[in-house]
């Protein structure tokens, strides 16, 4: 089966700046897959290029099979959420909702329509002027445009920026909800712990370039994030320097935080206890966040 | 696609103001020109604008020759030079590029659009001119020196024609405002830039220095129209004038045309 999307050797110029290098990689049909990377990493170049906006200088990038471009066909089994929401502000939300629909030549309503509304949970609001809405509700009608269609595929870009908690929930839960319907997502976002809880697989960019790719639990399983709290902060950590095999420690009241280098954790905990120190807790930091941090600290090279 | 692109521009408040402008200064300047005949420029000016007082049907023509090298070059930048832009501005632009809408049909679409806006304008300055003029200046016919047509319904089907050849005189002003609207994210930037190309135009137009290379300027023919109600020495001046007007309004659709679909849509 091929993949439902995929980038090969991508590369986009502008002017003397490389936005994206050499960018590999794919995303299974079925995966919800995290586009991660610090600002400037090159993920909205790539997601642009996809959908046809940016023309690549080099490479070749496919969605559903069929290679990315202008007015590709494949973009109407394509739901998108690029940047930020955008819509005519003079027209209501709901006939934003129908000019977008009707742009593409294809009768009013669409057929999922009702469940992208409700998605959405505007009320009566739907009636209103998009430039009387919230951040939030815009993002909330992003979010239903994209999905005015069931789609095959469905690329988001920061799907939950300006929503407030619950509305946040709802909307992993959403995206949840259609992965499990086998619908693919690739979601581009900053808050590793939405990835985390929605993701299956990442892909990690950092200037434009892969830095490493895979299933979520894998790459939290390659931390080597560990918290201690003990009865001496001062003497662990004395002890903690000699010991080889740790790239950093950080006070972390009221314990500390160490990233480990070739050091078995036992091996820690014995050192400790062998030195006096009382150590109450270990606990391994097994967050996407940490993993996350972990791949641009090791490149930086160890923390010393 | 026209249907919603049509809507969408009825729909803005900024589209109905610049209607209202274009049909008010008519009623407004026949209102003034009424009150106060000595100092309606009566005798001054450009032919048409001869007895304006005289009769309705001059008043159109006054109307009609004044709005179109000013306030209807002003209306028509807007609409060319919205079009594109606007929807950058909005960050709509890249939703209906993935859609998808091929970028060809909407560059095309979005100019159908725009031309039947701007062509609803010329004829709304006409239709208020005509309208106000009769209303207060009567339901006669041309007068002035030199008018060789000879009743109502003559200068009626001569103001038909001249309104449809002002449309064409503003097509190099929309396709140069749609042609800077794929350029740029700003909106005003293309309208100021298609408005000016009318103004720079008209200054150059003006500098009898320049010899034939005026002949060449988009604005040096916009008001041949009034060969129509004078006698003349060049009978060609309005087919010179038209293929003109066209072939700006090709060249400019062309480069509009390569340069939106190489563009990055990075708005």
């Amino acid at each position: 089966m091929s993949s439902a999307l995929s980038v090969e050797r991508l590369t986009k110029r502008f002017g003397d700046v490389v936005a994206v290098d050499d960018l590999s990689f794919s995303v299974e049909p079925g995966q919800v897959c995290g586009l991660l990377g610090p600002n400037g990493a090159g993920k909205t170049t790539t997601v642009r290029i996809l959908l046809g906006l940016v023309h690549a200088s080099g490479g070749e990038a496919f969605l559903l099979g069929e290679r990315a471009r202008s007015g590709a066909e494949v973009l109407r089994r394509t739901g998108v959420l690029v940047e930020q929401p955008a819509f005519v502000p003079h027209l209501s939300g709901l006939r934003n909702l129908e000019f977008y629909w009707r742009s593409g030549n294809e009768d009013w309503p669409p057929p999922n329509l009702d469940t992208a509304l409700s998605i959405a949970g505007l009320g009566g609001a739907i009636q209103r002027k998009v430039k009387t809405y919230s951040q939030g509700m815009r993002q909330r009608l992003g979010i239903a445009q994209s999905l005015l269609r069931k789609p095959e595929l469905l690329i988001l870009d920061e799907p939950t920026n300006g929503l407030d908690p619950g509305e946040m929930r709802e909307v992993r839960r959403s995206l949840k909800s259609l992965a499990g319907e086998g619908i693919t997502v690739l979601i581009s976002s900053h808050l590793l712990a939405e990835v985390e809880q929605v993701c299956s697989h990442v892909v990690v960019m950092d200037k434009g370039r892969l830095v490493t790719r895979g299933s979520v639990t894998d790459i939290m399983a390659a931390t080597t994030g560990v918290y201690i709290e003990v009865d001496d902060v001062g003497r662990a950590r004395g002890v903690i320097e000699r010991l080889p095999g740790v790239r950093s420690i950080v006070d972390d009241p009221p314990g500390l935080s160490l990233e480990l280098n070739g050091l078995p954790r036992p091996e820690l905990v014995a050192a400790l206890v062998g030195a006096g120190v009382g150590v109450s807790t270990v606990a391994t930091r097994n967050r996407l966040e940490e993993a996350f941090l972990g791949l641009f600290d090791s490149e930086a090279g160890p923390i010393e | 696609m026209i249907a919603v692109e049509l809507v969408k521009q009825l729909r803005r408040l900024r589209t109905w103001i610049a209607f209202g402008f274009l049909v008010g200064v008519p009623v407004v300047a026949g209102i003034a020109n009424k009150l106060n005949p000595g100092e309606s420029g009566d005798g001054e000016g450009p032919p048409f604008a001869v007895a304006t007082t005289a009769s309705g049907l001059n008043h159109a023509l006054a109307s009609l020759g004044f709005q179109s090298v000013f306030f209807l070059v002003i209306v028509v930048a807007l609409f060319g030079g919205e079009t594109i832009a606007g929807e950058a501005n909005w960050g709509t632009l890249r939703y209906l590029l993935v859609r998808p809408v091929a970028r060809r049909r909407l560059l095309l679409t979005k100019l159908l659009v725009a031309f039947v806006f701007a062509t609803a304008a010329t004829f709304a300055v006409t239709f208020s001119g005509l309208a106000s003029g009769i209303a207060l200046f009567g339901w006669k016919p041309l007068q002035g020196p030199l008018i060789f047509t000879t009743s109502q319904g003559e200068a009626l089907y001569g103001l038909t024609l001249s309104t449809i050849y002002v449309v064409g005189a503003m097509l190099p002003v929309l396709t140069f405002g749609l042609m800077l609207s794929t350029m740029t994210d700003i909106p005003a930037g293309a309208i100021g830039g298609a408005f000016g190309l009318s103004i720079v135009s008209q200054i150059l137009d003006a500098i009898t220095g320049l010899g034939p290379i005026r002949y060449a300027l988009p604005t040096h023919y916009t008001t041949a129209w009034i060969n129509l109600f004078f006698p003349i020495d060049d009978p060609f001046e309005m087919v010179r004038g038209t293929m003109l007007h066209l072939v700006y309004a090709l060249v400019f659709l062309g480069v509009a045309l390569w340069w939106f679909q190489r563009k990055d849509v990075l708005s």
